[in-house]
């Protein structure tokens, strides 16, 4: 099992002028990446407050930072996470976005450039 | 009844201090069937302002209800049990048009909704607390259970009926007044039962309902510091936050958040048994379960048949809209629940887990409509994301192990724990197993899946936080007050004067 640290975050362009948007409107938000659980299809909550001191931050998306929780970084496979937007009418998630009528979304891409980490 | 589009579907409206009605902005939202994309009917959006309103009527109702007696409280629940039981197909076919799942599970979920009502009820003869041995003669010490103030408790939408009754019914029952918020894809379910509940008596403002956005309805009932007790069923991040926010009010909680469910298939385990009880509890409710067996665990002298067996008997499972006569499987209950099961697919194949069965969306028989994926089944090892993750979806792995402490430990290799269960006619590994699994749920010879009302339920890890059902509904939802009550009426040797 790897704990990777270093997994390159990106944004959609779509998620980062949205971010961009709610930063500006509360300046101290940060991005959570974590699972789902029940439930839910994000495994992404974007908040105002800082995260728990165990997350990891992992990345930025323009004045955002991105953290992870470290389990949800085990990974035998070298993936990219991209962070997207997907338009949902009404979602239960209290993640702050989704009072604008979209979900973040996290998605998981093969990287083209880096090998695969050994178990 | 107000209807729109299906036939005896509810337009589904707020509950607050005793008036059904609409938000205070007029606003609904649509509901969809998840197996036909079509619009079921409609629901209240309820505003910032009306969950305030909820919270303030239910704060108005507690002081009256909570000196109600209990046993007249439970007779109360006791004729809701009733109604709901007689409504049992009624409320089931509400459940598949808005979740999906098939009406024979449905009417299943809903007759456990009913039972969760009837033991609660009951437990307004019992409501039991303790006495204990004072250190002094004529003197009596004894603690009384008391309510906590307004319960709000928010739940998810796979099991729209029974989850609500699991928070709501022992709240109730033990004196506390309730504001509800159910998951926005099932509002009519909780619309439906609230309006039994009104019909068996309930009195204004003790029951109240308020349908809309989480971000905005749920942060505004977490954020309002007249709740007392909140608790809440569904994403992992959202209930951490939930969380957080109960921390700085001091206030009681209940989640929970998730799973990610071994069951272990010991070399000894009776195939015909393990066999049907592990597609159950993988792909009942299309995999949408927070104790559903999405990690299977087989010992290596028994892979072999299990899986061939496991894979022959899925393929055979009928997946479809859950109104239509044999099917066995429902869709999932949005599209953003299809893309996700798609994703994870796609990583268990890229991260080089053996698909074994499935893996693609349903778009025959008109099931492109609907948000329906194929039973899927992948060989795999448990550092995959597909096995550390909670996918919510029709999708299962078997893991193979060499020796069932190998087994175990790979049950526990994940941040959840919730429910596990093994399969084996080893009594002694069976309860080494029981004993060592970190779940707060193991089952014997029985998938993960099977909740019992009268039993403790909850989580450990990042499963949750607290118990729900059994006598822990009750504690969860009560303080208890000490009290010493001494009937010498003498003078102690150490009051004063000493002398």
């Amino acid at each position: 099992m790897v704990l990777n640290p270093d997994v390159p975050v990106r944004t959609s362009p779509a998620a980062a002028r949205l971010l961009e948007e709610l930063h500006r409107e509360t300046p101290g938000i940060c991005a959570l990446l974590g699972d789902s659980g029940c439930c839910g299809p994000g495994n992404v909550f974007l908040q105002a407050e800082p995260p728990r001191p165990s997350y990891l931050r992992i990345g930025s998306a323009g004045p955002v930072p991105i953290y992870a929780d470290p389990s949800f970084l085990r990974t035998a496979t070298a993936h990219d996470l991209v962070l997207d937007l997907r338009s949902v009418p009404v979602d239960d998630s209290l993640s702050l976005e989704t009072c604008r009528g979209v979900r973040l979304t996290l998605v998981f891409e093969r990287s083209a450039v880096r090998a695969p980490v050994a178990p | 009844m107000p209807g729109n589009g299906e036939s005896q579907v509810p337009t589904g409206q707020l509950l607050i201090d005793g008036e059904f009605r609409t938000s205070e902005t007029g606003a609904s939202f649509d509901v969809h069937n998840p197996a036909t994309g079509a619009v079921v009917s409609t629901a209240a959006l309820g505003s910032v302002e009306d969950a305030k309103a909820a919270v303030d009527a239910a704060r108005r109702a507690f002081p009256a209800w909570s000196e109600v007696p209990a046993s007249e409280r439970g007779e109360i629940l006791q004729r809701a049990a009733g109604l709901v039981l007689a409504h049992v197909d009624e409320i089931a076919r509400i459940v598949t048009l808005e979740e999906g799942k098939a009406l024979a599970e449905a009417r299943g979920e809903v007759r456990q909704a009913y039972a969760t009502i009837a033991y609660y009820a009951g437990e307004g003869r019992r409501l039991v607390s303790n006495v204990v041995p004072s250190d002094q003669r004529d003197k009596l010490t004894f603690s009384l259970r008391r309510p906590l103030g307004v319960a709000t408790v928010i739940t998810p939408w796979n099991f729209p009926s029974m989850i609500p009754m699991w928070n709501i019914c022992p709240a109730l029952i033990s004196g506390n007044t309730v504001v509800h918020k159910p998951a926005s894809f099932t509002p009519l379910t909780a619309f439906r039962i609230a309006q039994l509940f009104v019909e068996a008596g309930i009195p204004r403002g003790v029951l109240n309902l308020v349908t809309g956005p989480g971000g905005k309805i749920g942060e505004a009932l977490a954020q309002n510091p007249e709740v007392n007790v909140l608790a809440f069923t569904g994403e992992t991040m959202t209930g951490r936050h939930l969380g957080e926010i109960n921390a700085r009010y001091l206030r009681r909680q209940v989640l929970e958040l998730g799973g990610k469910n071994p069951l272990i298939v010991a070399a000894d385990a009776p195939l015909e048994a393990a066999v049907p009880s592990a597609l159950w509890s993988a792909f009942s409710n299309a995999g949408q379960k927070c104790t559903a067996s999405s990690r299977i665990i087989v010992e290596r002298p028994i892979l072999e048949a299990f899986t061939r067996a496991f894979v022959d008997a899925a393929r055979k499972l009928r997946v479809g809209n859950g109104l239509e006569p044999g099917i066995e499987v429902g869709p999932l209950v949005d599209a953003g629940g299809l893309e996700k099961v798609e994703r994870y697919v796609r990583y268990g194949q890229e991260e080089g887990a053996q698909l074994l069965l499935g893996g693609h969306r349903l778009t025959d028989r008109g099931r492109d409509l609907g948000h329906f994926h194929e039973l899927t089944v992948f060989s795999g090892t448990n550092d995959m994301r597909i096995a550390q993750d909670e996918i919510f979806g029709p999708v299962t792995e078997i893991i193979p192990a060499d020796t069932l402490e190998e087994a175990i430990s790979i049950a526990n290799d994940v941040r959840y724990g919730l429910a596990s269960a093994i399969y084996t006619r080893d009594l002694r590994a069976a309860m080494r197993a029981v004993g060592r699994m970190a779940a707060a749920v193991t089952f014997v010879n029985h998938g993960p899946v099977g909740i019992e009302v009268q039993a403790p339920f909850g989580g450990t890890k990042e499963s949750g936080y607290g118990r729900e059902l059994g006598e822990a509904g009750i504690e969860d939802y009560t303080e208890k007050k000490t009290v010493y009550l001494d009937y010498s009426y003498a003078k102690q040797p150490w009051y004063y004067p000493w002398s």
